[in-house]
């Protein structure tokens, strides 16, 4: 998939706002992107849920398949915190998850996505 | 059932990449069948015979390595490539002697699938790989 990717400021004139991920991605891919992206904000529920729970198998396995799909949609980042989820769950590292699940959250809720 | 046009069968776990690759396939107009573990990818290819199976082979239910090696056994002749991040090493050839035809490697690159597949199935019209 072709993808281009630009980091800057949410906006311009506000110096405090968080920078915004922007990906571009084929118009063809759109349903397919979208679908994936709606996928991933509900995993972070069944992250926190699974946290709440101490439910290390369901988060190592959330992990596993972030690794192995985020790259291919054009978001290497999601398959880097899916690595470290996956790793921080086989070891029972809370602490480390609860970073990651941050991590997550905040990239999804600054990526902005455009179809060419 | 026998398909009488080329066909591929995405035998694989991950939601997000079995749509991703059925997306890809179903571009080149290839027939696209898909199984979301083991158990299920055995049955279908046994009962479909398709051209190319691209097997997960970590999946749940049955693993792609059972699941190759069974389809073996019982006759299946048609090509199956590993859809594994492992290009050598143990977990390489282990899906190669499993019967597994060659490898493809995850994360799943859209030109280079599409490329592997085209060979696959004997076409020359997909851009090769760079």
């Amino acid at each position: 998939m072709n993808a281009m990717v630009e980091l800057g400021p949410e906006d311009s004139g506000c110096r405090s706002a968080p920078p915004v991920l922007t990906v571009q991605v084929e118009k063809d891919m759109e349903a397919l992107v979208q679908r994936f992206l709606a996928r991933k904000r509900g995993d972070l529920d069944r992250l926190r849920g699974a946290l709440a729970t101490d439910d290390f198998e369901t988060m190592r396995r959330i992990g596993h398949d972030l690794k192995g799909s985020g790259e291919a949609f054009g978001f290497p980042e999601l398959s880097g915190f899916g690595a470290e989820i996956e790793r921080a769950a086989t070891s029972s590292n809370g602490h480390a998850l609860r970073e990651q699940l941050t991590a997550v959250e905040q990239f999804l809720s600054h990526l902005r996505v455009t179809f060419r | 059932m026998h398909l009488s046009q080329p066909s591929v069968l995405v035998a694989e776990d991950n939601e997000d990449i079995r749509e991703l690759v059925s997306h890809q396939l179903r571009r080149m107009g290839v027939e696209v069948m898909v199984a979301e573990d083991g158990r299920r990818a055995l049955d279908l290819a046994l009962a479909t015979r398709p051209t190319l199976v691209l097997m997960d082979m970590d999946m749940p239910v049955m693993s792609g390595f059972d699941a190759v090696a069974a389809l073996r056994a019982q006759g299946y002749t048609g090509q199956i490539y590993a859809l594994t991040a492992y290009q050598d090493g143990p977990e390489a050839d282990r899906a190669l002697a499993s019967g597994c035809d060659a490898l493809l490697g995850k994360p799943i690159r859209s030109d280079r699938l599409r490329s592997r597949v085209a060979q696959a199935l004997g076409r020359s019209s997909e851009v090769p790989a760079v």
